[in-house]
């Protein structure tokens, strides 16, 4: 492989990274509004009069806190302020504050009066996928530094011992 | 999304079926893990996310998000599979390393389609072609539980018996001679 390829190969995921930071600054109003409009509770609340009712939203947060009639859950917010969720008609009892919630829903925000949001479904996110990578890692270090025979020495595989392999 | 740990699964369950093909040539064993790591590559974001959660830095967090949706994508796909390919520059030729990179990284996201997507969002193949209206999931299972985890161990320990019966573990080229099992 050519030096100059290596060097653009290796740098190519600085392109999705430009991507990133791209994407993290644009806002897109929804072009369908007819479908669940997956939404940040900070653009949902800087944006609030577009995401209003009756378009339906989903959203992901952190529960705060929860009212003791079990009827409001508190969301973490934007700068250390809380997102106010009405969930009448919903058994929210197994909900407990720490908890990563998706919600299914719509926006009042827009309404001084209200400005809440309104829940018509949860899920409880409970998540093991990032401790079950950690096998999955070290499975695949074992297949690259014992079954390759990677070596970082050289960044890459040793043609010394790829070519013993072939000629055993 | 699935972990890592299933993602490989699933990948080794692929490379077993090939490796029972009559057709199926024991050099094409080295690409058989390249396969697998391709597999498992879109999903390379997890180390920059536990990071920024480390730093607990808002922007670098946000990156880390949004690095998510790119490399579930055809083109993120292209991109780690380049640089992964980088990593093995004595290689003689560098397609036989990009394309298994490339067609696990393409399982990978088909694997993930099968779930409720994360944040409502499925995988957005033609990024950034499309927008968000075009992703899609088959929203079959929640991501991030034990479910895929163990049906796709139920079907691995599936292939483990058939090699035991058949004697021959044909992703390994390891074959026993019956004298030593019976």
């Amino acid at each position: 492989m050519k030096k100059i390829l290596r060097i653009l190969f290796l740098l190519s995921p600085l392109i999705i990274v430009g991507l990133a930071y791209y994407e993290m600054n644009v806002w897109h109003p929804p072009l369908n509004p007819n479908i669940p409009q997956p939404v940040s509770i900070e653009t949902l609340l800087e944006h609030n009069e577009t995401y209003k009712a009756p378009m339906e939203l989903i959203i992901t947060g952190d529960v705060f806190n929860k009212s003791d009639v079990d009827e409001y859950l508190f969301l973490d917010g934007i700068n250390d302020g809380y997102f106010k969720v009405n969930c009448t008609g919903l058994n929210i009892s197994s909900i407990e504050p720490g908890m990563t919630l998706e919600l299914r829903g719509y926006s009042f925000y827009d309404d001084p009066e209200k400005q809440y949001f309104v829940a018509i479904e949860f899920h409880i996110a409970i998540s093991y996928s990032i401790y079950l990578s950690i096998p999955g890692a070290i499975l695949i270090l074992l297949i690259l530094f014992w079954g390759f025979k990677f070596q970082i020495k050289d960044f890459s595989f040793s043609r010394k011992s790829a070519e013993d392999e072939k000629n055993a | 999304m699935p972990d890592w740990l299933t993602h490989m699964g699933i990948a080794y369950i692929v490379i077993w079926g090939i490796s029972k093909m009559p057709k199926y040539k024991d050099s094409l064993r080295k690409y058989f893990w390249i396969f697998v790591i391709g597999m498992v590559a879109p999903d390379i974001e997890r180390i920059f996310k536990i990071v920024a959660q480390e730093l607990g830095n808002v922007t670098f967090i946000n990156i880390a998000s949004n690095f998510t949706l790119i490399s579930h994508s055809i083109l993120g796909v292209l991109l780690i599979s380049l640089f992964i390919t980088a990593f093995f520059p004595h290689e003689p030729d560098c397609k036989y390393i990009f394309l298994p990179l490339f067609i696990g990284g393409m399982g990978h996201l088909v694997t993930d389609m099968i779930m409720n997507p994360w944040q409502g969002m499925g995988i957005n193949l033609f990024y950034p072609l499309t927008g968000s209206e075009f992703a899609y999931s088959f929203h079959l299972v929640w991501p991030g539980g034990f479910g895929p985890l163990i049906i796709t161990g139920i079907i691995l320990l599936g292939t483990v018996c058939v090699d035991l019966i058949q004697k021959n573990f044909s992703v390994f080229n390891i074959q026993f001679p019956k004298s030593s099992l019976e």
